[in-house]
């Protein structure tokens, strides 16, 4: 038989280490930049390349739209 | 019970070949599972040993006036398979007419089956779209290879079900840069799970197998049982 811990302490770290990982949440509110939106920038610098690479897939992407239109330019 | 089709987005995306190997890996994590034959071209019994020559089937029984129960096979305790059976293209059209005449046929057939099993998966033709209406219950999937077909004919037919990508190479650029694109586009709706190219799921085929069977430890089979938990857990709701 091992003794497990207690639950409060198991809650505590999963707080703790959620609370941690969430830079950008505490940032935001650190600064106090409830209007700032987060733009995962390299995320959308692949896409842009990926849409350069291929023209047809840049020509469905016009038609159908799904980046911001500065990405697209 | 629970129901779940499978269809390609377009012809030649490996449907037939996934559902027998997701049908399999089920019947492995323990499940009774039917697996309903809905095309024409009556190929999955050949992933389950049934002769090329075999022309019995729920359709062909149908245009017989048969009893269509009869011409399951049960291939293992707990996994049976219902062929199409072989049709020509003038029997076909027939057979398309009663489903057009008779839509409540396959939701019915699940209600008097789901005692028996606790799955059936239904692979689903590209033509003749009567062959499809298998009721709205079911768990849908739409099976796609990463190339630029799919992604026009996804965009001019959209279904809006869940989303597979099959036979994925991380090799390629175009494939990389397709699924990029696509899961900016379609965000949940896109498996997170993907299904790699490997050449056990050809060599499965030429050997009248399912993947998993035959290759029980490559990349695509452990994939597949993947896809099968994934699909136990929507059943339970627990995603």
């Amino acid at each position: 038989m091992v003794a497990l811990p207690s639950a409060v302490k198991v809650n505590e770290k999963a707080l703790s280490r959620a609370a941690a990982v969430d830079d950008i949440a505490r940032l935001k509110e650190e600064m106090k930049l409830a209007e700032f939106t987060y733009i995962d920038v390299t995320a959308q610098r692949e896409l842009k390349n990926a849409l350069r690479r291929w023209p047809l897939l840049a020509e469905i992407e016009q038609a159908m739209p799904l980046l911001e239109p500065q990405v697209i330019a | 019970m629970r129901a779940l089709s499978l269809k390609g987005v377009r012809g030649g995306v490996g449907n037939s070949s996934l559902l027998a190997g997701v049908g399999y890996a089920l019947h492995r994590l323990g499940e009774r599972v039917l697996l309903v034959d809905m095309c024409p071209e009556n190929v999955l019994g050949l992933h389950f040993n049934l002769a090329v020559e075999e022309r019995c089937g729920w359709a062909r029984a149908m245009l017989d006036g048969q009893n269509w129960q009869g011409h399951a096979w049960e291939l293992d305790s707990g996994l049976c398979l219902l062929p199409y059976g072989c049709l020509n293209s003038d029997e076909q059209e027939q057979m398309a007419h009663r489903l057009r005449q008779s839509p409540e046929l396959w939701p019915r057939r699940q209600q008097s089956l789901g005692g028996y099993f606790d799955w059936i998966l239904f692979d689903l033709p590209q033509r003749l779209p009567e062959h499809a209406e298998i009721g709205a219950g079911a768990l849908q999937i739409q099976v796609l290879e990463a190339d630029v077909a799919c992604q026009v004919l996804l965009q001019r037919h959209d279904a809006n079900n869940i989303l597979l990508v099959n036979r994925f190479d991380p090799g390629s650029q175009l494939q990389s840069d397709l699924l990029l694109l696509w899961r900016k586009r379609y965000g949940t709706r896109l498996l997170p799970l993907t299904v790699h190219y490997d050449e056990a799921m050809r060599e499965a085929l030429a050997h009248k197998q399912p993947v998993g069977s035959y290759a029980e430890n490559s990349l695509v089979a452990r994939e597949l049982i993947s896809l099968a938990t994934w699909c136990l857990a929507q059943s339970r709701g627990n995603l």
